[in-house]
């Protein structure tokens, strides 16, 4: 490019910053001082000014079908009908079809292990049966005064049955625990009928019953000492389900509630599976 | 920004009403927005069919995000943003849409022609409309951006993804094309 003198292909390269108006003024006086005797440089400018002021002008468009039948299906609110619910309602069985069975073989286990066990006669502790209960056992003291939203005690707490010493197993002694266990039993039974069972309630139903015939069979080779412990044991967790279900009967839909069920009877279960693994005593 | 309308100038009632879940309020919100959504659609993607469809999808688009708008802009340049956006994402999944366009022509007796022409042609002259549609889709959305919808190039930059001196480019390589289409 000479100092003075633009060529088109100056101005091509120099198109766009014309039109974008960002041409410095130098070079602006020397573009129009081309453009102003070049037919070709002419034309594209009235052109592409031609371009512009048709696209701005253009008018809008009006869609050729109605749309809003379509946008209306797709904004519409999802209704789930009646008729959809029963795979939830499936879901849900086949959930507690699966805890049932799943307590069912757990049962099984523990019950053809109790068994076995029965052979095995070694020295028996109560320390072992207190230590399957160690919230039951410090709830006691409280047991009178607790709040029957709290119906069991604070886990990890100091167990309160004070005798642990080893303990010489009398047969004679055993029948009373039959009793007791029993006795336990159907309170535990007679105070869920006062209210519908929960979910939790029902699965544990099965295995503590299962357990609690374990429990009754051996009753007679076990020590009354620590007997009586699984028997105090088993009524204050019977006393924390009977609060509990209490509470709940007023306040069904509390998830502390229900936790708390759900502790007291997972523990009911546990005392009893420790119960059914002591060895016998000699 | 410089955007024709022929929108209302207030339907902020309509707007908090639709927000808070009222169809007919949005509705009447569709009513007023629909042409000018359509017009950037169609233009942007140079297909009536698939502007409809794109225009459907902005307003489902609309009615799900409407709680989210918080008024700071007008409705209408709102919407049209969204458009912009829907039409820009739909093009990144051009693959896609070429399946549903052999699909559209089987389906609406459509000729390609047909299809990338927005309004018809008389003779051999093309127009302007009929020559953006027939644009490199990138150059005929920075077009259709700048020299129909009034952005400017920083806000394209923003919306496509560019520089700003990438915009001006290829509005000047569409303005070109467009001037050799119809001096042809």
């Amino acid at each position: 490019m000479s100092e003075n003198m633009m060529t088109c292909a100056d101005c091509d390269e120099m198109f766009l910053d014309y039109f974008e108006e960002t041409l410095p003024d130098e070079m602006r006086a020397k573009f129009d001082s081309h453009t102003s005797s070049c037919a070709r440089c002419q034309g594209l400018i009235r052109d592409v000014d031609g371009i512009r002021d048709e696209a701005a002008k253009l008018p809008e468009l009006t869609p050729s079908r109605d749309l809003w039948s379509g946008i209306e299906a797709r904004t519409r609110p999802e209704v789930v009908s009646i008729a959809s619910r029963p795979s939830r309602q499936l879901s849900r069985r086949w959930l507690a079809a699966a805890a049932a069975a799943l307590i069912v073989a757990t049962s099984g286990v523990t019950y053809v292990a109790a068994m076995r066990s029965f052979a095995a006669s070694r020295g028996i502790t109560k320390a072992a049966v207190v230590a399957a209960a160690p919230q039951v056992a410090m709830a006691k003291p409280e047991s009178s005064t607790a709040h029957p939203s709290a119906p069991t005690a604070e886990p990890g707490a100091p167990v309160a049955a004070t005798k642990a010493t080893s303990v010489t197993p009398r047969r004679e002694a055993a029948e009373p625990i039959a009793r007791a266990t029993t006795r336990t039993s159907l309170a535990s039974s007679t105070s869920r009928s006062a209210a519908v069972p929960t979910a939790s309630e029902i699965a544990f139903a099965g295995e503590i019953s299962q357990l609690q015939t374990v429990l009754s069979e051996r009753r007679s080779q076990l020590d009354p000492e620590t007997v009586k412990v699984v028997e105090d044991n088993l009524n204050l967790i019977d006393t924390a389900v009977k609060r509990a279900r209490s509470a709940l009967a007023k306040d069904p839909a509390s998830g502390f509630l229900t936790r708390q069920l759900d502790n007291a009877l997972q523990k009911k279960v546990e005392l009893l599976r420790t119960v059914a693994f002591l060895p016998a005593s000699t | 920004m410089m955007i024709q309308s022929s929108a209302p100038a207030d339907d902020s009632a309509d707007v908090a009403l639709a927000a808070s879940g009222d169809r007919r309020a949005f509705e009447r919100l569709y009513k007023a927005h629909v042409n000018r959504v359509f017009s950037v659609c169609t233009r942007m993607c140079g297909s009536r069919v698939r502007g409809e469809e794109l225009t459907q999808d902005v307003f489902v688009r609309a009615w799900e995000k409407l709680p989210q708008f918080r008024g700071d802009a007008a409705f209408s340049t709102w919407i049209h943003r969204v458009a912009v956006n829907i039409v820009l994402t739909d093009r990144k999944t051009e693959g896609r849409n070429r399946m549903r366009l052999v699909e559209d022509e089987s389906e609406s007796g459509e000729t390609p022609v047909q299809r990338a022409s927005i309004t018809p042609t008389y003779g051999d002259r093309m127009d302007l409309t009929d020559a953006m549609a027939k644009l490199p889709p990138g150059a005929r959305h920075i077009f259709v951006l700048h020299d129909v919808q009034g952005y400017k190039h920083e806000e394209i930059a923003e919306m496509c993804g560019i520089t700003a001196g990438g915009s001006k480019a290829q509005l000047h390589r569409a303005r070109l094309l467009l001037r050799e289409a119809l001096t042809r």
